[in-house]
């Protein structure tokens, strides 16, 4: 990934004055009082100075950037909250950035146990209005993601191992093509651009709107536990057995955390080191126990399991909410043998000298590992643990963050996929987010919807 | 009690009891007197010899206590068949000198109802209306009818059915609430006809008539109350109704029904507040208006210019005042000026007085006119100091401006108010309004932009307390403009956008369009037929009514009806009459994003509705009396 230090840089020496009073006037130029905050996305880590920043509120508002855009000469970058901001760093000199958050329609079908969000819907808003009429989404750990991103970028949900992939509960996709034409595509229409849009990641419009179903959960056994990282060997290890013959019904992710002494993190932990579990279990609180008692029989210091409403479960895991600026990446990997733990304390536990923020495992398997009855571009995860390290620059600079990173994922190498989730690995080749087969394919509809290359490509190195 | 039979006592209409819903053989009428002797006194203990009072009157027999504790013995064992007699002692309980009734509150059908009364005056208005209807239904006829006209039950009848007029006064004033005006007329008709000494049924009253934009009905009704209350009683009415006269006359914004609550989906997940939304940041433009107030009535003149950028507030605070004013009695004439009247000769000053002002428009020269409207002015303080109120001078006829700038001249003496509203920033062309401003004895009020305080304060009451760096945000998006401010929280409102720190962004690209994009922009997210009546509305003008709106937009009275209600609650459209938006901006960006086709439509449509109408657009905005 390229390294994006905050230095000043030139303003671009593209004119995007032709964009000026399109999308009601909520375009933000070099210059313009609102062009700094506009600009920034939830990453802060990445502080980049498009051409422009549009908020278009509409298929029609999005179209006319678009076309404004490409007439202008510019690039258009297509971006919700900036969660996944990473892999533009360096490469919006040219561009618009197409922000999507003035686009908030989001409609809950309980009869059909449907959502149709539009691009600027967050994941916190699906929970809450679905869970009003007892219904639930694919969310992300923090209800702050946008629906559209993780959506296109796969999404690993709480409820993964039972149901699969957000991406393959999509059944329509909305969007605008590089020529400024708006495309619905469903099973019998554009069926290509919908497969795309099932976790092939963007680079072949603007989603406008998403339509995906929701799962009839009401409430769920969740909960967190914790330990002093002093018990990491012993906890993983554990955790790795029990990961073993666990329900598809459950979903789990351990951690270790360095706790910093910041606002966001719960009081009683900050300033601590500690290794986690965070889990939840769909069905009853006693089938729930059943499932997590070997878990607690470990003796955490913090147990938090309780049946709770679904709504609940998006304030699981500790995850900033406000914009921050982190450094991300993760492998794959398959299976969690003693050796691998050994491996991961040395490198991520006590003695290690990682400053990283947090070490997470998330459990995968189950539903993740077969092929998802409709088709796309990504419709399984080849492998059984997504191992993500996360860093925030704790004024030793992100150089020695990333470092901390790559020594706890090459620590793992010898378990590692070939496959990586890209959502979460910024600096993996592009090509090893896809099969082989879904990469050419997902190129060719890119090609096609996208024929002179307007949209900045979701990743950086887009071929090798 | 649990596991007891459900026994229920009813007094509202004849006394009778069920148990488990069948109906209990209560024995004559003597024998159910004494149940009714205690049900009145509630949980209290009633001594033996005021039931032989309720029993026999001044006629008790000669073993009197001995026949009373027959009676009772008979309604145990009616009132709880399966008990021992030792265990009857259940529900007529003997205690110390005589006897009292021991049943849960919700047993006897008049405590019952006293409590929901009660109840439902902490209620929401949807729930308090559901409780006073199911309330009311219990009564099957007058309270212990069959003791009516007994000394001993008198007061206790009397007392329930004071109540029971509470109550429906009550389930009628909250419909009312709700925005049901149309529907409870006819009910309050009979009500006032039922007893019309009641002050409160005619307040109701005159109010439904007012806001069902029946104005000439309400003053009726109003009359017809003093003509009542002067026959029956010779007294004046008091002072509600005196002062909903004097509301009604000066169209008073308070009279306003207030917004019902929604039952959009998105809308309903917002806290909606009840009354129009708390002013913030005013504090010391409302001082000087106190002050101005207070000096009118020491007969003291005085003249203020609220000046300001759009939709800074300046018509806010001229509502302020007339409200503050009709609180105080003190009477206030009002007029607007509109772009679309700017060429129409002495517009505002009809406004202002109506035909008071047809004798002095009638004279030939100028002066003359200038001259005799200002005895008419005086004329009308000499009667009572009044306030004069023009909204956007800006866009005034230049007859009118000069009256304005003549009278403001001579106010020595008079005890006149004169409050003007100008929008500042418009190229306007009469010097007149120069003048007026340049005027040293007209003092400025020049109200500023919201702080990021008063912004969070508005955040609260529309979105719930937000976080700092939301109403961060939202300060700095709208730059304190409350206009800009209310309507991107409606914005946000209408799509449930709570305001925590994750939806910062949505605040930013909502909040940095342009105020007439932002309101195009909600209005595209209504029904197509929300749009319709709104730019219907819109090219209507000053004239727009139902009616108009209805017959211009081709659609059912009805769904113009809901149409304008999900307008005016959405803030697009003043809550009220006449037709109007909440902000000539909001008017002027729908006006622009009319289509051309459609627009060419409605201009026909318009050009044959004027042909075929007698009205002539001169009369437009001229409240009709
Ligand atoms: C705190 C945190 C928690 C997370 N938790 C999870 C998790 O539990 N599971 C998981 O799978 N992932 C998780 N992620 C990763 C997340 O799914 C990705 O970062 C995702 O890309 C975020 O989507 P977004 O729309 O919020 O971000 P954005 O940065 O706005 O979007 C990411 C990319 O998606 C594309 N895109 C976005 N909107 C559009 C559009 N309308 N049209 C076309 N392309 C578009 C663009 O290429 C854009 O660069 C997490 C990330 C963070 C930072
Ligand atoms: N201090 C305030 N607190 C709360 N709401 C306010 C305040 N001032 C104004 N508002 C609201 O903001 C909106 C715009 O105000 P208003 O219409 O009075 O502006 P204006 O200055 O008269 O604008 P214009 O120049 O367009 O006539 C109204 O809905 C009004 O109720
Ligand atoms: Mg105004």
């Amino acid at each position: 990934m390229p390294e994006s230090m905050p230095l000043p840089r030139p303003l671009p020496a593209v004119d995007a004055a032709a964009l000026r009073g399109l999308a009601g006037g909520a375009v933000h130029l070099p210059g313009d009082p609102l062009y700094d905050e506009a600009r920034m996305p939830w990453n802060l880590q990445v502080d980049e100075h498009p051409a422009a920043v549009a908020y278009p509120a509409d298929p029609h508002e999005v179209s006319r950037t678009v076309r404004a855009a490409a007439e202008a000469g510019l690039r258009v970058a297509p971006q919700g909250t900036g969660h996944g901001a990473p892999p533009l760093a360096g490469r919006l000199g040219d561009a618009v950035l197409l922000r999507t958050s003035a686009m908030t329609g989001l409609r809950v079908d309980v009869a059909g146990r449907t959502a149709r969000a539009d691009a600027g819907v967050l994941w916190g808003d699906v929970v809450t209005r679905a869970g009003r009429v007892g219904l639930a989404g694919m969310h992300m750990s923090s209800p702050g993601v946008g629906v559209v991103g993780s959506s296109l970028g796969g999404g690993v949900s709480w409820y993964a191992r039972r149901h699969g992939l957000q991406c393959s509960a999509i059944t329509a996709v909305e969007l605008v093509l590089a020529d400024g034409t708006f495309v619905r595509a469903t099973e019998d229409h554009d069926t290509d651009l919908l497969w795309a849009a099932r976790g092939g990641s963007g680079g072949f419009g603007v989603v406008t709107s998403l339509e995906f179903d929701l799962l009839p959960i009401r409430t769920a056994y969740a909960g967190m536990l914790a330990w002093d990282w002093q018990h990491a060997r012993r906890v993983l290890t554990a955790w790795g057995g029990w990961t073993a013959d666990a329900p598809d019904e459950v979903t789990s992710v351990a951690r270790i955390f360095q706790v910093p002494d910041v606002g966001w993190l719960p009081a009683r932990l900050r300033d601590r080191k500690m290794v986690m579990i965070d889990a939840v279990a769909l069905g009853d609180a006693e089938t729930g126990a059943r499932t997590v008692a070997p878990l607690r029989a470990l003796r955490p210091e913090v147990d938090t399991f309780a049946q709770v409403p679904a709504s609940d479960v998006a304030h699981l895991q500790i995850d900033p909410q406000e914009p921050t600026a982190v450094y991300a990446n993760s492998v794959l990997v398959h299976g969690l043998p003693a050796d691998a733990v050994e491996a991961l304390v040395a490198s991520a536990g006590p003695g290690s000298g990682s400053n990283l923020l947090f070490v997470e495992l998330r459990q995968l398997g189950g539903a993740l590992a077969r092929p998802a009855p409709r088709a796309g571009a990504m419709d399984q995860l080849d492998g059984s643990f997504l191992v993500l390290g996360v860093g925030l620059d704790v004024g030793t600079g992100w150089s020695a963050v990333r470092e901390d990173a790559r020594r706890v994922l090459d620590s793992l190498a010898p378990w590692a996929s070939r496959a990586s989730y890209l959502s979460m690995a910024y600096e993996a080749a592009a090509r090893r987010g896809w099969s082989p087969a879904a990469y050419d394919r997902l190129q060719r509809i890119r090609r096609a919807a996208d024929p002179h290359g307007l949209f900045v490509a979701p990743q950086s190195g887009a071929g090798d | 009690m649990d596991g007891q039979p459900h026994l229920h006592l009813h007094v509202l209409g004849e006394l009778t009891a069920t148990r488990d819903g069948e109906a209990v053989d209560l024995g004559g009428r003597r024998q159910r007197a004494v149940l009714a002797g205690l049900a009145m006194q509630r949980d209290q203990i009633v001594p033996a010899d005021r039931l032989v009072d309720c029993v026999w009157g001044d006629h008790p027999p000669a073993n009197a206590n001995g026949a009373l504790q027959a009676y009772v013995s008979h309604l145990r064992r009616r009132l709880e068949p399966d008990a021992t007699a030792r265990q009857r002692e259940g529900v007529i309980a003997r205690a110390g000198p005589g006897y009292v009734l021991r049943l849960p509150p919700d047993a006897v059908d008049a405590w019952a109802f006293e409590s929901a009364v009660e109840a439902a005056a902490g209620q929401a208005p949807g729930e308090a209306v559901c409780t006073l209807d199911t309330a009311l239904r219990t009564w099957r006829g007058p309270a212990y009818a069959d003791y009516a006209g007994e000394a001993w039950a008198e007061a206790e009848i009397a007392r329930l059915a004071e109540l029971r007029g509470v109550a429906r006064e009550r389930l009628l004033g909250t419909r009312l609430e709700l925005g049901e005006a149309q529907l409870v007329i006819g009910e309050l008709e009979a009500l006032v006809a039922e007893d019309p000494l009641r002050e409160e049924r005619w307040r109701l009253l005159t109010l439904a008539l007012y806001r069902a934009h029946r104005q000439a009905a309400a003053l009726a009704a109003l009359r017809r109350a003093r003509q009542v209350l002067a026959d029956e009683l010779g007294v004046d009415p008091g002072p509600a109704l005196r002062s909903l006269e004097a509301e009604v006359l000066a169209q008073s914004p308070d009279l306003d029904a207030p917004t019902p609550p929604s039952v959009d989906r998105a809308v309903e997940l917002v806290p909606r507040p009840r009354t129009p939304d708390g002013l913030v940041d005013r504090d010391r433009e409302m001082a000087i208006l106190r002050e101005k107030l207070d000096e009118l009535e020491q007969g003291v003149p005085g003249c203020l210019l609220v000046e300001g950028p759009a939709g800074i507030g300046k018509t806010r605070l001229l509502d302020e005042l007339r409200r503050l004013a009709v609180a105080a009695g003190t009477w206030v004439r009002s007029a607007r000026s509109s772009a679309l009247e700017q060429d129409f000769e002495w517009g505002v000053v009809r406004q202002l007085f109506g035909a008071g002002a047809d004798e002095a428009l009638a004279r030939d020269e100028r002066y003359a006119v200038l001259r005799g409207l200002c005895e008419v002015t005086t004329h009308l303080a000499e009667e009572a100091p009044f306030v004069l109120c023009v909204d956007d001078i800006q866009r005034c006829d230049d007859a009118s401006l000069q009256f304005l700038t003549y009278l403001v001249r001579r106010l020595e003496g008079l005890p006149v108010l004169v409050v003007l509203a100008m929008r500042t920033g418009e190229p306007n062309r009469a010097d007149d309004l120069a003048e007026l401003v340049a005027d040293e004895s007209v003092i400025l009020v020049r109200p500023a932009p919201l702080t990021e305080q008063g912004t969070a304060d508005m955040v609260t009451e529309r979105l719930g307390r937000g976080a700092d760096a939301f109403v961060a945000a939202c300060h700095r998006m709208t730059s304190g403009n409350p206009l800009l401010l209310r309507q991107l929280l409606r914005a946000l409102a209408d799509e449930g956008v709570p305001p925590d720190v994750a939806h910062i962004d949505t605040v930013r690209a909502v909040g940095s369009r342009a105020i007439a994009s932002l309101v195009t922009l909600r209005l595209r997210r209504m029904p197509p037929t929300v749009t319709t009546v709104a730019r219907a509305v819109a090219m209507l003008g000053p004239t727009a009514d139902l009616v108009s709106v209805a017959d211009l937009a081709q659609l059912s009275e009805e769904d113009v009806a809901s149409a304008l209600d999900l307008l005016a609650r959405s803030e697009i459209l003043l809550d009220g009459h006449p037709l109007d938006f909440v902000n000539p901006l909001v008017r002027d960006a729908i006006h622009a994003d009319v289509p051309a086709g459609e627009r060419a439509l409605l201009v026909e449509r318009l050009g044959r509705r004027l042909k075929s109408s007698s009205s002539h657009p001169s009369q437009a905005g001229v409240p009709t009396q």
